[in-house]
């Protein structure tokens, strides 16, 4: 598993090995370890997702991760003795749903020598946590996270508009007015008491 | 035994060392005869000197000098099948190398490119094929250029193997079919043992002692040629790539360069001494400063 000093290492080296041969590469991520780097959780993460590929000033959806990275990925990974999938495209697919209105701009660029690590803004993570939250139910992990992430009532009120945008289901509907519902009637932390963070 | 490595000597000279040491054997002039114990294998040195020699004019116009003269000694069929695995720098160098000698001499080898200019030295030597190190072109002489004497050599520098006709072919450079067709033979002359192996047929020397007594007995060390030179390829250029390299990226690299090399540590025996922790540049730098520092002065050390 990956903290956060484990996830920051991985990325300092990759970006070093990238630049060592002469490449570069821009990585729109997201899911755990997204807020993770973020700071705004501290539980480790299995993976680093990779959603898009930053291209010409745009994101791609990232079906295939370039050979280039996924070699330079399972070199790091040798060293490091990470698993070889720390950094994979598994929820790429994420990309179809749509993103919120705004995210491009709002996406925070982290540079590792001539790697670009593109991360979601904190409200355009609320969307996903609380579209997989739905999905997986209180149990699951991102339930978690946004308990974590402290996601205010407002955040999950504009999360929820995005949701359904993605999902006009009625059922679908009614599991997100639970989750809010459920989200939002947890004790916060003392001192928290609105918006922020 | 260990080599202590002369102060600031490249891990690039270091390589450069290696070759002039093979090349002088072969009868190239050169300073010193520093590998007199090692069976020299020419194939995999004429592939790889045309790289080196660009940054020794004098190694480049030596060999060059001994290849036009002395072609004759050396299997273009092995030349183009050692060819086939080669990087393209490798390839684009021996390329003109070999248009080269083409140009200047009877030979045809392959994969020649555009010849160079070229300026006889007349200082070469034809191999003294009564030398130990120069038991393999001793054997061709013997037996023919053919991969029938490579297949012998490589039982001879092998001792006790038992190997199949496709781990035979790759170590001699001769292609799986020509190499299976000279095994049969030697087998029905006697030379050769086979038994079955699961599916296949596995080979061993039959007749070493007589084999030996023929040929000579074999210098100390007879190492893989290709192996070798793969080894000191990738270590040189991660060497020279070193000081531009953040060490983040160093050690990956020389992590990389450490598992690729596996099987070529394998086939010479030698190990690049694992020490504590993750510090695969201090790995490598290890092995250069022993291994390939003793191999440069003609010592062999695993």
């Amino acid at each position: 598993m990956l903290g956060r000093t484990e996830l920051e290492e991985a990325l300092e080296t990759l970006g070093a090995v990238l630049e060592g041969r002469g490449l570069s590469h821009g990585l729109l991520v997201a899911g755990g370890s997204s807020l993770l780097l973020l700071g705004l959780i501290s539980r480790p993460t299995a993976d680093l997702d990779v959603i898009g590929l930053a291209e010409h000033g745009t994101y791609v959806k990232a079906d295939q991760l370039p050979p280039t990275l996924t070699r330079a990925v399972s070199d790091v990974a040798a060293t490091l003795e990470l698993a070889p999938t720390w950094l994979n495209n598994g929820p790429a697919p994420l990309m179809d749903l749509g993103l919120p209105e705004g995210f491009e701009g709002r996406v925070e660029c982290r540079r590792y020598g001539t790697l670009e690590v593109h991360i979601p803004a904190r409200e355009d993570m609320v969307c996903f946590k609380l579209y997989a939250a739905v999905d997986q139910g209180p149990g699951s992990k991102h339930f978690q996270d946004l308990q974590e992430m402290r996601a205010t009532p407002t955040e999950l009120s504009a999360a929820a508009v995005w949701c359904r945008s993605q999902d006009p289901s009625s059922a679908f509907e009614s599991e997100l007015r639970a989750a809010v519902a459920d989200l939002t009637s947890l004790p916060r932390p003392r001192g928290d008491d609105g918006d922020g963070g | 035994m260990t080599a202590a490595r002369p102060a600031q000597r490249s891990v690039a000279q270091l390589e450069l060392d290696i070759a002039w040491g093979a090349w002088a054997e072969l009868g190239v002039s050169g300073w010193v005869r520093s590998h007199r114990d090692w069976a020299i294998d020419p194939e995999p040195l004429i592939v790889l000197t045309p790289l080196l020699a660009t940054r020794d004019a004098r190694l480049r116009d030596e060999t060059l000098d001994w290849c036009i003269a002395h072609w004759r000694h050396i299997s273009r069929l092995r030349l183009r099948n050692l060819l086939r695995v080669q990087a393209s720098e490798v390839i684009d160098a021996y390329g003109q190398f070999a248009a080269t000698v083409n140009q200047h001499s009877g030979a045809n080898w392959p994969e020649a490119t555009q010849a160079q200019r070229y300026i006889p030295t007349h200082r070469s030597m034809p191999p003294r094929l009564s030398q130990g190190s120069m038991i393999w072109l001793r054997m061709r002489a013997m037996f023919g250029m053919s991969a029938r004497t490579e297949i012998l050599r490589y039982f001879l520098s092998h001792r006790g193997d038992q190997v199949s006709v496709t781990e035979l072919a790759t170590a001699v450079g001769y292609t799986k079919r020509n190499v299976a067709d000279e095994c049969a033979a030697l087998h029905q002359a006697g030379v050769l043992a086979v038994r079955p192996v699961l599916n296949r047929l596995s080979y061993s020397l039959d007749r070493e002692k007589q084999l030996r007594a023929f040929v000579g007995e074999p210098p100390r060390v007879l190492p893989d040629w290709t192996a070798l030179f793969r080894i000191t390829r990738a270590t040189a250029d991660l060497a020279g790539r070193a000081p531009r390299l953040a060490a983040k990226a160093l050690n990956v690299e020389a992590n990389r360069v450490l598992h690729d090399l596996g099987p070529d540590f394998d086939r010479l025996q030698v190990s690049a001494q694992p020490l504590a922790g993750n510090d695969y540049w201090a790995v490598l730098q290890h092995f250069i400063d022993t291994t390939l520092t003793a191999w440069s002065q003609g010592q062999w050390f695993r």
